[in-house]
């Protein structure tokens, strides 16, 4: 079978704009890359130069770099002076651009170079992608605040002269640490701009005739009757079918078209003629010599110099196809291919701390103390004795605390204690915020009350307390009273005394109780005392005693005692 | 400069990766040349076949030189109210190329032996290695391991000359001590290399394209110089 086959490939067409420029032919002009633009004679794009901190209009940095020092209770320490609690916040607009002069001065050296005073400098190049990377082991660490996130890499703006903002927030030793390395010549702020972008290679115009049956009858790819081969190897015969004519290459242009061209020629021969495979899918059998191939072109002594290897991945084989056409094919190559670079431009903070350390609108060290966030907390200290009258004497206790503020607003919050709550209330505690109290020493002043309910119905509710402790001790509002009997009961009988009452009477909270007691004289007067029990700064019981005499009328005495002790042998008189 | 000088060399850099290439200045290999520059530093450079207008390959990684001459890298060792170490962090701005003073320099060479309209006009143009962007420490004494332990984070291998790199290292106490310790010591320093790789395309006798690798190095004792 004969055929003819006429292929015509623009290759790599690439759309043409207004601003697409001509790769190959970038030039470094007085410090500034500079590319000339297709189809626009004597114009020019440049690569932006440089970056730095954004300025705002009166010159300064946007840069603040805060520290802040907050107030943190002490735990566990005997020590007066601790740690306070804070970090820093550091916070900054980064651009890059090209200063003007630059510009003029690449311009005039275009000019000078190609000596003709019509060559312009249009602009930047706009960037087809970018990407910053932060290079800081204070702010990439894990030492930055949980909370924070700390990004290391993101996208970063295409066109000169756009902001990028970053923000950081640091514990105390970073914020520290960061601070500290502003001050020297390169702190360890750094980050650079990796930012893509793409023009034309150099066109090409080419033809390629293949003669298939001498592809065929050669040997070329038929060595040890593997069909599997890497990219050097390929491109070893290929070079050898143009050596041998059995495919002819024409170029119309330049050394560097023609140069230009050869890639994709190749692998338009690579195309037709083979199959692409991942090295771990060629068979076994088959593989050993393919890695071989490999590791002997990329091991560490891999010399290649004298093989020629194609870019088209080494981590690849390649199957031949069997081709059984005899006749010839005719491929022409034209276009231009997109080819893409990457331009870096990096910023380090740099002496921004020697320019502005001083000036306080970009560096500060801040108390985080502002009466207004403020709050007070007061604490309940109860009386360890108070759970056992909870099984005696008392249902239930409510403190209030009360907060008359210096704007006149009220806070007013009570606590209950009761016996099954007892335990978790008091751990509790009030606060009560800050209201335009400004006078601090005031602020702390409060009031607090107790309401007390008693078994039995009595209760008790105090006056409003004036207090300013962080502190509210509570105690039993009541006391226990033992009130003894004495007396000589020997000289009661010959008296003539059978028997002797005491009653007593007091007030408990308002409610009046009674207790009384009958004394025999063979009774023992130590087993006979009262125990009552009175509001706490009440001492005086009211009395009175009886004294039964035999066939004679019964004396009694009546009186207010406050010592606890009654003695009931001294009869008042007839 | 009194031992500036050129020769016309073979080309045996590296070694050859890929052939095969479609853009970039497309230099010839033929033309190899190497310019000595006073401070003691090779330069090699390679031109178009057509015309006069030479290229260095990539050379002399170096730090960045601030504005008031300063190196331009920090240390700072952080210590506790003992007055003891309790850590450090390290940054760097590399760079690697001719600056414009050298630049003129090896200009002033050529233009001596080859005439005034031969000129060296920048560094050839150059790309990644897949698997190579990124800057190396190299050196496995003392130094150059605590180095490579400490390393945080790191921007790639810059593309143009004078374009910046950063890389950044932290240490903890034990390892900022001897970070302290060692740092002057030339014995390590001058065993301890930064290394950056590239790769670039040069035009062979028979005109095909073949991509080398290159790799340019400079220790740490060179860069502190």
């Amino acid at each position: 079978m004969s055929r003819l086959l006429l292929i015509i490939f623009f290759i790599g067409i690439y759309s043409v704009k207004s601003q697409t420029i001509l790769m190959n032919e970038g030039i470094n002009a007085d410090g500034l890359w500079c590319f000339p633009v297709l189809d626009q004679p004597n114009t020019y794009k440049y690569l932006p130069l440089e970056a730095h901190l954004a300025l705002h209009e009166n010159g300064l940095p946007q840069f603040s770099y805060m520290r802040y020092i907050l107030e943190k209770p002490t735990e566990n320490s005997m020590n007066s002076i601790s740690d306070a609690d804070g970090g820093g916040i550091l916070h900054f607009l980064v651009l890059y651009d090209t200063p003007a002069s630059k510009v003029l001065e690449a311009e005039s050296f275009l000019k000078k170079l190609n000596q003709n005073d019509s060559i312009k400098i249009k602009g930047p190049i706009v960037f087809d992608k970018g990407r910053y990377t932060l290079v800081s082991s204070i702010l990439t660490s894990e030492s930055a605040i949980k909370e924070t996130k700390i990004i290391a890499t993101g996208e970063a703006p295409i066109l000169e002269n756009s902001k990028l903002a970053f923000s950081f927030n640091v514990d105390p030793i970073k914020s520290k640490l960061l601070l500290e390395s502003l001050k020297m010549t390169t702190p360890d702020v750094s980050l650079i701009f990796e930012l893509g972008f793409s023009g034309l290679s150099d066109s090409y115009k080419a033809t390629l005739d293949i003669d298939w049956s001498e592809v065929n009858t050669s040997n070329q790819f038929k060595a040890g009757g593997s069909v599997y081969f890497i990219g050097a190897d390929v491109a070893t015969g290929f070079d050898k079918f143009r050596r041998d004519n059995v495919i002819k290459f024409n170029s119309v242009g330049t050394d560097a078209n023609m140069e230009s061209l050869v890639e994709s020629v190749y692998n338009k021969l690579l195309e037709l003629m083979f199959k692409k495979v991942p090295v771990e899918e060629v068979p076994a059998g088959s593989r050993g010599g393919i890695e071989d191939a490999i590791g002997a072109l990329i091991g560490q002594n891999g010399m290649l110099n004298s093989r020629n290897s194609t870019g088209f991945g080494l981590n690849v084989a390649y199957q031949y196809k069997e081709h059984h056409a005899t006749g010839q094919s005719h491929l022409e190559f034209n276009g231009r291919s997109k080819v893409e670079r990457n331009h870096f431009i990096a910023f380090n903070m740099g002496d921004v701390y020697q320019k502005y350390g001083k000036n306080q609108s970009v560096f500060k060290d801040i108390p985080l103390w502002d009466p207004a966030f403020q709050q007070r907390d007061v604490y309940l200290s109860i009386d360890g004795t108070l759970e056992n009258e909870f099984s005696k004497m008392i249902n239930s206790v409510t403190v209030r605390m009360r907060k008359i503020h210096q704007d006149s607003t009220v806070t007013q919050k009570e606590i209950l204690l009761k016996k099954d709550n007892f335990k978790e209330v008091a751990q509790a505690h009030f606060n009560y915020l800050n209201h335009q109290d400004l006078d601090t020493k005031e602020w702390l002043n409060y009031e607090y009350q107790t309401v007390w309910k008693f078994v039995g119905g009595a209760g008790y509710q105090s006056e409003w307390i004036p207090e300013s402790a962080a502190m509210i001790n509570l105690y039993t509002p009541f006391m226990y009273k033992k009130i003894e009997l004495m007396g000589d009961l020997e000289a009661l009988k010959e008296k003539k005394i059978k028997a002797i009452s005491v009653q007593i009477s007091y007030d408990f909270f308002g409610e009046k109780r009674n207790a009384s007691k009958t004394i025999y004289l063979s009774d023992h007067l130590e087993d006979k005392s009262f125990e009552i029990t009175l509001p706490k700064g009440f001492e005086y019981v009211n009395y009175t005693i009886t004294w039964f005499r035999n066939n004679e009328k019964a004396l009694q005495k009546v009186g207010v005692d406050s010592f606890g002790l009654l003695f009931i042998d001294e009869l008042p008189n007839e | 400069m009194n031992n500036n000088m050129y020769k016309i060399f073979t080309f045996t850099i590296g070694f050859m990766l890929v052939c095969i290439t479609t853009d970039a200045q497309i230099l010839d290999i033929t033309t190899g040349m190497e310019v000595m520059i006073d401070e003691g530093l090779s330069i090699q450079c390679f031109k178009k076949t057509t015309d006069s207008v030479y290229y260095y390959i990539p050379t002399h990684v170096h730090f960045e030189t601030l504005s008031n001459g300063e190196k331009s890298y920090s240390i700072l060792n952080y210590k506790n109210e003992n007055d003891q170490i309790k850590g450090g962090i390290m940054h760097w701005m590399l760079q690697w190329g001719l600056n414009s003073v050298l630049l003129k320099e090896a200009n002033d060479s050529i233009a001596k032996y080859l005439g005034p309209d031969v000129v060296l006009r920048d560094a050839i143009t150059v790309e990644w290695i897949k698997g190579k962007e990124n800057i190396e420490i190299i050196g496995d004494n003392e130094l150059g391991k605590l180095i490579k332990e400490g390393l945080v984070n790191a921007s790639k291998v810059p593309l143009n000359p004078y374009s910046k790199s950063a890389m950044a290292f932290k240490w903890d106490a034990v390892q900022a001590s001897k970070i302290d310790q060692y740092w002057h010591d030339e014995e390590l320093m001058k065993n301890v290399f930064v290394k950056m790789s590239f790769q670039i395309n040069l035009k062979n006798e028979n005109r095909t394209i073949s991509i080398y690798e290159i790799e340019i190095q400079s220790s740490l004792l060179d860069m502190l110089k």
